[in-house]
Parts: structure tokens; C-alpha cells; sequence
């Protein structure tokens, strides 16, 4: 078995060994930004049987409701790994069961809490095990894979803005000063019962392969050129310090959580 | 201080509670007797404005109704959401807009007085205007008469030229924001608003119901507005005033966008067709997709809504039928006689033929009949409900026992459904675009729909429990319908397989005990009973039939886009029961 090491809530860092010698290693941060009060991200990082498990959610409708929301998202994923990971499933149906009891969860509270009335939270999970990565998002939260100094977005945002691109109704160009940009179309927590609408994302991993996820206050300012700039070498918790800094610099508009994984193989 | 409605815990000073806007009154400590509602302190807004009451909230904020301390004047109060004022950039937007709204004086728009700002909040006080608004006037009435709406969308027109020539575009043209007084004067609120705010809505995703059907298609790109987008606005308003219906609506918010953007409008008549040609023709062109194709003033709009007046109806058999004896009652009311004298000749002529007509409506409807369904006899016995392993609303574990029944062995197909729909007595599905093969399952259908649809074929919905035990193995409590194995794309369609619906009958080895098909996976069904998630605790054992009220019924049986956990045969989801979802369909079900 491996070890893991913690440091603060705020600033984590893990580095896991493997009998087989393969190591993974996790740099997370989150920051509140530079405008709002409150910090509704919430994010986590497990380390259960051999699987490691990434977790990011951005909370959603208004002042109390996001910052619980995305709490709730987190802390489900977690517990139903806890929970179920001896059952022995695949991990991609299990990632999908997490979010759906991770919905319920917020659904519930929401609805015993009429004031939290319309809190949700987007989100991604990676799970890895070896060099298989698994992962599930809902929402504007992304994974990135950094690959030969090459970066490709894994996941496609949930939102208007990505629906009216593909189908052609907006340029790309448009789509960034579109001013409901901010509408996101799928979320824990937005519906009576989660579904999908498409396949649990796959990716086997090679050795150097950097998989970053984030909630969109990173990328609604820097680029992903320039995410790949500042991410591709280095330590990775410079790196996520780095990211987090850059987009604070530009205005730090909204929360910004950061969590690279690097698969260092064989 | 804690809110009374949200308890959120708020600083001691707040007025409003920061979650909901609720007021936040505090009780003075009262010396000797006074009456009670003078121990309460009244909120004051800038000084001089004490709230009598809050009036309604919604993605722009909080609305009061105030009086001024001094004057007695009477305003309405918009509080903006707290979160604008935090932003330079908005704050400064904020004031230039609400600078030029302050300059907007014409009879019918609801005038901006003043704004302000206190506590880092920023307030708008505005005309308090008595009335109705046109939302509630359509939705009292159904649909609007040629003359109420020509009276009524002229003084819209109006004020929107008024506005447009001091370069004010509305941005947020709809029914809710069309003020009508009761002498029916019209009022058209919250000019620019949309603008002052930065049209951000700062709630969750699904949470600004209703805002898409009145959008223009140039706002849905994102693009610059003019006047021209307010008449699009404006036309889907009358387009909703003379049918009772908007020419786009979905389940989705996105789909009724893109049918804003691709897709020409329904022609009026379709839906009313006691309609004069003429509307369609001002309803097609204000509705076109480019703005060059629309009238390009409010003026020219006004000017064509005005001739609908003078226009002739068009009667026909089936326009007949469709003006009820209620709008026969609700056109004479309050009306002048040389008004009604104009459609007098018709309404005798109706008078004499509706019975007639529905009566041959009733032959015609006679000759569509039902398809059969098969149907899978379940004995009368016990059965175990609920699962020890599922979530809190499928406890406690319970035996419960059941009469025998009749369920339909497939959910219900498009073909069949079909035969209601032309048999006028189902309402067509919902529009998706799924599978439309004549042997899938119907999707887009509502719980009332399948209802009625059940009823059609001298069915009804299966109960919950009654699902549930054909969903069984019989007398072993199972995960699923086919036993515990977890599921694969061969025995039931779901996130894990192609993300597209099936045929019904398409899963063979996914067979319930009792041999019904399709009850995990595909697409989710309606059944009869209300949800509560206590419902386990107190129901009754022998033949339960859910509880007696609730705000929504249960579906069952998870979908193509469920996780495996959702397709378990004793989990429960639930839905309100007019939406019409894209992966919910339904089976009947009869007694012995």
C-alpha cells in the first residue's frame, strides 16, 4: 500500500507509492478570488484502496446555498466511494452512482431548507486506478490532459453558450462576450434525478501525463494555451500556485480551484 | 439577526435578509400598554420610504410596496440583488442606465422616480401602479378578445415608441411586465432593467423559467439589441394574448431558444382558428427571424395591430367549436353593443350549429379507436416493497399485499399513443428529438397525459406498489427486475450503453418475473401516485394507492440516461406532473 501525505486543508499535497512502483502525484489548492465574499468551491482528494480520487464542485444559488452545495457534492462522492468501493463495480458505474446520490443529497437538503431553494453545484471526478483514468463531469467544471507539451480539454461544458456553439448558432468568437456565458445547463442538484448525456469519459495514461481539473474561475480568465503554459513542467503545486496567482492577477472575478494529478507510470 | 423564512443569520442591522429578501422587522421593547403592530419597528428605505409590504421577487430582485413618510405618495421599491453592487464595472453601469430610465416620461410606462443606494444595495423607486399584470390577465381569461388586446398592446406600442425614440430598448418584453389598471390603462414596467443588471441571471441552472419564450433571436446570439428585438418580444406577447399559447414552448429552455433561431412560428390559426387571417399575417412578420423582415417601429406594429379590429373573422366548422359558451359570456361583458353587434351574426350561427358540431365531432372521434397492448396477468398475492439497500424514501422494507391486476407488457408506443393524439383526446408528446419509430415508447408525455391516455383505453396507471411488484421476481426481493446481477446494455438500456431509446421489447433477458418487459432502463414511467418520501412509513399494506396530495407523482424505472442505481426496481424519482420529460414515458395497468 501506499502513503499519503496532508497538509492543510487549503493547500494539499499527495504523493502516493505503489507496490508496482508506480507513483501518482496530487497538488490542489482553491482561492476565493479577488470579488466574491465567499469561497463556494469545495474540492477533495482520496486516496481509497488503489484507486485515487479527485472531486471538484462549484456551488451554485446564492449566499449559503452554493458553498453547501458544493460541500454536500464533495462529501458524497467521498462517502459512496467509502462505502461501495468493496462491492467490487466498475469504477465508471460507480462514479455516475456517487453523482446520483451526491443530486439527491442537495435535492433533499435543499428542499427541508426553503431558503436554499435553487442551490446546485457543477462538478467533476477522476478516478484513477493504474493508468486508467475515469471521469464524469456536469456542468462548466473541466479536465485537461497535458500531454507532449500538448493540452486537450477532455470535457465539453454543459452550458448555453456550448450548446449554441455546436449547433452552429454562435461563433466561438461570440461565445466569449456572450452575456449569458454564466448559464450552465446541468448540475448536481438541478433536478429531480440526474442523467446523463453522454458516456463516463475513459483515458489510459502514460508516464508524464499531467490530468488538470478546475472550476471555471480559472479558465474564464486565462486560456488554455496559457493553462498549458504555466502547468506543463515543473512542481505541480508550484504549478496550481501559479494557475491560482495568474488568475487572481486578471481580477480574480470568481472562485478558482485547481487540482493537477501527475502519472508518473512505470 | 435570523431571517423568519430562510433563518439565514444576517447582521444585526440588515433590513432585508441577505438569502431571500425577506424583511427583517425588530421588535422595540414597548413601555406600558401599546397596541401590538405599533411594538413592530417599520423598515425605512432611504430614509423616507417605510415598506407596507413586499409585493414578489425574481431574478432581478426584490419588489416593495412603500409609502413615503411625508407626501403619502405610494411606490413600488426594486431592491437589486446584493451581489451587483460589489462590482465597479456594474455599479457604474448601474447609474448611467438607471440615469437615462430616470428620463423616461410617457403615460404608459411605469415611471422611475429615483434610485438609490444604502447599506451597499441598490434601490429603485418606482410609480406604484394598482392593476393586474397581462400574465394574469391571460391566465384568468385564456385568451384575450380582438378588441381587449387591440386596446391594450396599441398603448404597449406606444410607450415602446416613446422609449425606442429616447433610446431605451426593453430587453425583457412579457406579459408579467405589461402592468393593466383597472379602468385599463396599460403600464409597461421595469424599461432597461434587464440592461441595468447586466442581464446576468445570478440564480442556478433551470431557475429562470419562462424569460426564453419571449426572447428574440438576436438576443439569444448574444448580439447588439435595438428596437426591432422589443417588437419580437412584444409579438410573442400577442401571439400569447390571442391564442393563450406562446408559439414555442419545451421542456428544455435551450430548445425554445433554438426554435426562436431556426424553427418559423406555428401559424395563430392552427391553435385559434377563430382568428382573422390578418393576425397571422402581423403575428408572421413580427416573429421573423431578421429584424429586417419585422415592422421596424413600434409604431408601424401599432398601426397594423389597430386594423385587426376592422378585420373579418373567418368562421368555420371548427372554429365553431372552439368558441365556447365561456367566451361567448366573457366577449359581452363589459363590452359596448356596437362592438358585440359586429360578431352577434356569428355567434347565432354558432349558437345553431355547436351541438351539431359536437356532436359529429363525437362520431368522428368514435372512429379512432385504441391499438391493443398486450397485457401480463399478475396474481393476487404478497409481495416485498422497497429495499433495505436503497435510499431513505424506499424504507422501511414493507409486505405488501395486492389484488390481482392486468399491466401492459411494453410501456405504451408512439404508434399507440398516436391514435389518441388524432382521436383528439391525448395532447401531442412533447417534441424531442428521440426516437421516433412508431414501436418506441412514447416520451414528452405528462403524467395527466398518460392519465388520460390511460383512461382513453379503459385503462389506468399502475400504482406504485402495483409497478414495483411487476417489476419483480416473484416472491424474492431483487435489485432488479431480472434478479441482482448489476445491469449490461442486454438486459437494459442505460447511461452505460448508447445514450439513444429503444424499441420497446428490446431486452429480452431484462424480463421481470412475471415476464413484463422493459421495467429498468429505455425510458422511466409514470405511475399513479403521488410522491412523498415518508410514503413507506404510513401506508397501508393491502393495496396502497400513494398518498392523497402532493406536489408531484413518482416516476419509476430510471431511464437511457440513468446510472445503474437508478434502474434498481424499487427506486423512486419524481417529477411535477405537467412536465413533459425527454426520458419519461408511461404503461397502463386495469383490476381484474
Amino acid at each position: 500500500m501506499g502513503i499519503t501525505l496532508h497538509l492543510e486543508r487549503l493547500t494539499q499535497f499527495s504523493l502516493v507509492l505503489r507496490e508496482s512502483r508506480m507513483a501518482v502525484y496530487v497538488a490542489n489548492m482553491s482561492h476565493t478570488g479577488m470579488v466574491r465574499a465567499v469561497n463556494e468551491d469545495y474540492y477533495g482528494y482520496f486516496h481509497l484502496a488503489n484507486y485515487d480520487i479527485l472531486v471538484i464542485a462549484d456551488g451554485m444559488g446564492g449566499h449559503r446555498g452554493g458553498k453547501i452545495a458544493s460541500k454536500i457534492a464533495v462529501d458524497a462522492v467521498r462517502e459512496y466511494f467509502e462505502t461501495h468501493l468493496k462491492d467490487g463495480r466498475p469504477i465508471e458505474s460507480m462514479i455516475d452512482e456517487a453523482f446520483g446520490v451526491a443530486n439527491r443529497m442537495i435535492r433533499d437538503f435543499a428542499s427541508a431548507n426553503p431558503g436554499l431553494y435553487g442551490m446546485g453545484a457543477t462538478a467533476i471526478c477522476l478516478v484513477v486506478e493504474n493508468n486508467k483514468a475515469f471521469y464524469r463531469h456536469l456542468g462548466d467544471c473541466r479536465l485537461y490532459l497535458i500531454r507532449d507539451e500538448k493540452i486537450k480539454r477532455l470535457t465539453k461544458d454543459h452550458t448555453l453558450v456550448q450548446k449554441l456553439l455546436d449547433d452552429g448558432i454562435i461563433t466561438l468568437a461570440e461565445s466569449f462576450f456572450h452575456p449569458e456565458r454564466n448559464i450552465v445547463s446541468k448540475a448536481l442538484g438541478g433536478r429531480f434525478y440526474l442523467e446523463f448525456d453522454e458516456p463516463i469519459g475513459f483515458l489510459e495514461m502514460v508516464n508524464g501525463d499531467r490530468l488538470l481539473m478546475c472550476s471555471d474561475g480559472l479558465f474564464d480568465s486565462i486560456s488554455d494555451e496559457e493553462i498549458l503554459e504555466l502547468a506543463k513542467h515543473g512542481d505541480i503545486q508550484n504549478c496550481v500556485q501559479e494557475l491560482i496567482n495568474e488568475a487572481n492577477r486578471r481580477g480574480g472575478n470568481d472562485n478558482i480551484t485547481v487540482q493537477i494529478l501527475l502519472y508518473a507510470g512505470e | 439577526m435570523k431571517c423568519p423564512k430562510c433563518n439565514t443569520e444576517n447582521s444585526a442591522d440588515s433590513k432585508f435578509c441577505l438569502s431571500c429578501g425577506e424583511p427583517l422587522t425588530r421588535k422595540t421593547i414597548a413601555i406600558g400598554v401599546m397596541p401590538p403592530q405599533q411594538t413592530e419597528e417599520k423598515i425605512v428605505i432611504g430614509k423616507n420610504y417605510e415598506v407596507v409590504k413586499k409585493l414578489g421577487e425574481g431574478g432581478m430582485g426584490v419588489v416593495f410596496h412603500a409609502i413615503h413618510n411625508l407626501s403619502g405618495q405610494e411606490v413600488a421599491i426594486k431592491m437589486l440583488p446584493p451581489e451587483l453592487s460589489k462590482d465597479d464595472g456594474i455599479r457604474s453601469r448601474f447609474i448611467n442606465e438607471a440615469r437615462l430610465l430616470a428620463k423616461l416620461d410617457h403615460p404608459n410606462i411605469v415611471t422611475l422616480y429615483n434610485f438609490l443606494e444604502e447599506d451597499q444595495k441598490f434601490y429603485l423607486i418606482m410609480q406604484f401602479v394598482r392593476g393586474k399584470t397581462l400574465e394574469e390577465y391571460i391566465k384568468e381569461r385564456g385568451k384575450l378578445s380582438i378588441d381587449e388586446v387591440v386596446n391594450i398592446f396599441s398603448q404597449v406600442c406606444d410607450a415602446l415608441g416613446y422609449a425606442h425614440q429616447m433610446g431605451v430598448v426593453h430587453r425583457d418584453i412579457k406579459p408579467a411586465n405589461i402592468m393593466i389598471t383597472p379602468d385599463m390603462r396599460v403600464k409597461v414596467m421595469d424599461f432597461g432593467i434587464a440592461k441595468l443588471t447586466g442581464g446576468t441571471r445570478l440564480t442556478a441552472t433551470g431557475i429562470a423559467v419562462g424569460t426564453v419564450w419571449y426572447m428574440s433571436p438576436e438576443q439569444i446570439r448574444g448580439a447588439e439589441l435595438d428596437a426591432r428585438s422589443d417588437l419580437y418580444s412584444l409579438g410573442v406577447t400577442l401571439f400569447e394574448a390571442l391564442t393563450g399559447k406562446v408559439p414555442f414552448d419545451s421542456e428544455s429552455d435551450y430548445e425554445v431558444r433554438k426554435c426562436h433561431v431556426e424553427v418559423n412560428p406555428p401559424s395563430p390559426l392552427i391553435i385559434n382558428n377563430s382568428l382573422p387571417k390578418a393576425a397571422e399575417t402581423i403575428l408572421l412578420k413580427v416573429l421573423s427571424k431578421n429584424p429586417d423582415d419585422r415592422y421596424q417601429s413600434a409604431q408601424e406594429f401599432k398601426k397594423a395591430i389597430e386594423s385587426l379590429r376592422s378585420s373579418p373573422y373567418i368562421i368555420t366548422p371548427e372554429s365553431q367549436s372552439q368558441i365556447g359558451a365561456q367566451d361567448l359570456a366573457q366577449k359581452s361583458k363589459g363590452r359596448s353593443w356596437i362592438k358585440i353587434s359586429s360578431v352577434v351574426a356569428g355567434i347565432v350561427i354558432i349558437g345553431v350549429v355547436i351541438y351539431y358540431f359536437l356532436f359529429y365531432q363525437r362520431i368522428m372521434t368514435s372512429n379512432v379507436s385504441p391499438l391493443r397492448a398486450e397485457q401480463v396477468y399478475i396474481p393476487a398475492g404478497e409481495f416485498i416493497m422497497g429495499s433495505e439497500k436503497g435510499e431513505e424514501d424506499e424504507k422501511p422494507v414493507r409486505k405488501v399485499l395486492l389484488s390481482a391486476f392486468y399491466i401492459d407488457k411494453y410501456e405504451v408506443t408512439n404508434l399507440q399513443y398516436q391514435r389518441c393524439v388524432e382521436a383528439r383526446v391525448c395532447g401531442a408528446p412533447q417534441n424531442f428529438l428521440v426516437n421516433k419509430s412508431p414501436s418506441a415508447p412514447v416520451v414528452g408525455v405528462s403524467y395527466n397525459d398518460a392519465k388520460t391516455y390511460c383512461e382513453w383505453v379503459k385503462k389506468r396507471l399502475p400504482t406504485e406498489a402495483e409497478w414495483e411488484k411487476a417489476a419483480s421476481q416473484k416472491g424474492v426481493n431483487t435489485d432488479y427486475p431480472w434478479g441482482n446481477d448489476r445491469p449490461d446494455c442486454k438486459r437494459a438500456n442505460f447511461v452505460e450503453c448508447d445514450l439513444k431509446i429503444k424499441e420497446v421489447g428490446s431486452f429480452l433477458s431484462g424480463a421481470s418475473g412475471y415476464g413484463v418487459m422493459d421495467m429498468a432502463g429505455n425510458v422511466a414511467e409514470w405511475v399513479a401516485d403521488w410522491y412523498d418520501k415518508n410514503a413507506y412509513l404510513t401506508m397501508n399494506t393491502t393495496n396502497p394507492k400513494g398518498p392523497l396530495t402532493g406536489t408531484y407523482r413518482v416516476i419509476r424505472g430510471g431511464s437511457f440516461k440513468s446510472s445503474s442505481l437508478d434502474l434498481r426496481k424499487s427506486n423512486r424519482m419524481y417529477a411535477s406532473p405537467s412536465e413533459r420529460l425527454m426520458t419519461v414515458g408511461f404503461r397502463c395497468a386495469r383490476s381484474e
